[in-house]
């Protein structure tokens, strides 16, 4: 029955571990602004295919994200977009996050910015998308 | 005396089925020709240029390229694209015409997230001559492989200004930024060397901005 037990713990702290995440504010910028609408549009790019930010960009913070592999990447990004929503970013700057050794797996530096070229450019898109379809 | 007879009759008529298939290569040889010469004045005017530019690239010549991609240029539409940022690289890489290539990478991270450019279903000069060697070149290069580590010491020996040879190592170098520990501390090194270096230059603000802001948060 011990054993029985003791097997079951060690599943069950297994599954706690691979789902467990934790994430940490490394830097903050010196603007702040009012968290965006749960509606608005954010968008996230991957710094490996896009190594620059639009000029335009007002940084926010930098957060280093820590997930399972198991973990969903659906999940991590709902999570980001949801964090980014609440600083006021409709920009997410995904990095891989480094150690002196190299990547680290499941460990993720993410930046937040609001970029108004990015926006106005969406507007124009859906504006111009509208008027041909008209 | 029969089989002499036979053995002449075979010769002959060997020997005119011989002039007649030379006959048909003859005029399957023109009629391939023909046809050429068909498909290639009924192809339009932008695949013509693209296939001038194959010819500079294949005798390494690049005096009238710049005139081409002009005339291609003349051809864009918001729903056409004559030719592609990545062909335009391979061309300026292929014939070693380095400022074109810092003046392209420049303004393709610059407009990076600009998709008002072109329509969503953008129809793209394709299926021909240069798009096939392009592609073969990018099948066969190693993706890890970064155009400078391939490059530099040409573009160290190339007139371009030191200036200029700074900021292309850094429009290169972006590419693979942010696959490793080292390759981002590199480059971060250098933006940062640029910066102090050359505070005037005019694509010091958008480098600060769009580049090293996101290096150095980390």
């Amino acid at each position: 029955m011990k054993k029985i037990l003791l097997i079951l713990l060690l599943f069950f702290s297994l599954m706690c571990s691979a789902c467990s995440s934790w994430s940490k504010w490394l830097a903050k910028g010196p603007v702040e602004r009012p968290p965006l609408d749960e509606n608005a549009p954010v968008t996230y790019f991957f710094a490996s295919s896009y190594p620059v930010i639009p000029e335009s960009s007002v940084y926010l913070a930098t957060l280093e994200k820590s997930f399972s592999t198991i973990t969903a990447s659906d999940y991590v990004i709902n999570y980001l977009i949801k964090e980014a929503r609440t600083l006021g970013a409709n920009f997410i700057y995904i990095k891989q996050s480094f150690s002196t050794t190299g990547i680290v797996p499941g460990k993720i530096l993410v930046d937040f910015y609001y970029s108004e070229t990015w926006l106005q450019n969406k507007i124009m898109e859906s504006e111009t998308l509208k008027k041909e379809q008209r | 005396m029969y089989n002499k007879l036979i053995f002449l009759f075979l010769f002959f008529s060997f020997a005119c089925n011989v002039i007649a298939e030379n006959n048909n290569s003859d005029s399957f040889n023109q009629f391939e020709a023909s046809l050429m010469k068909e498909l290639i004045s009924e192809s339009n005017p932008v695949n013509q240029i693209r296939d001038k530019i194959v010819d500079a690239l294949k005798n390494k010549d690049s005096t009238n390229i710049n005139l081409y991609l002009k005339d291609l240029e003349s051809y864009k539409t918001r729903s056409f694209m004559p030719i592609r940022d990545i062909e335009k690289e391979y061309i300026f890489i292929e014939l070693k015409m380095y400022r074109e290539l810092l003046k392209l990478r420049l303004n393709a991270f610059k407009t990076l997230y600009d998709s008002t450019e072109y329509d969503d279903r953008v129809k793209i000069a394709s299926d021909d001559p240069l798009m096939f060697i392009v592609s073969k070149h990018h099948k066969e290069k190693k993706s890890y492989v970064n155009y400078y580590d391939i490059f530099h010491k040409d573009i160290m020996n190339s007139s371009l200004t030191q200036v200029e040879k700074d900021e292309l190592a850094i429009l290169l170098l972006l590419d693979d930024a942010y696959i490793s520990v080292h390759k981002w501390s590199t480059l971060l090194f250098r933006v940062e060397k640029f910066i102090s270096d050359y505070p005037n230059h005019e694509d010091v603000p958008w480098i600060q901005k769009s580049i090293l802001t996101p290096l150095q948060k980390r």
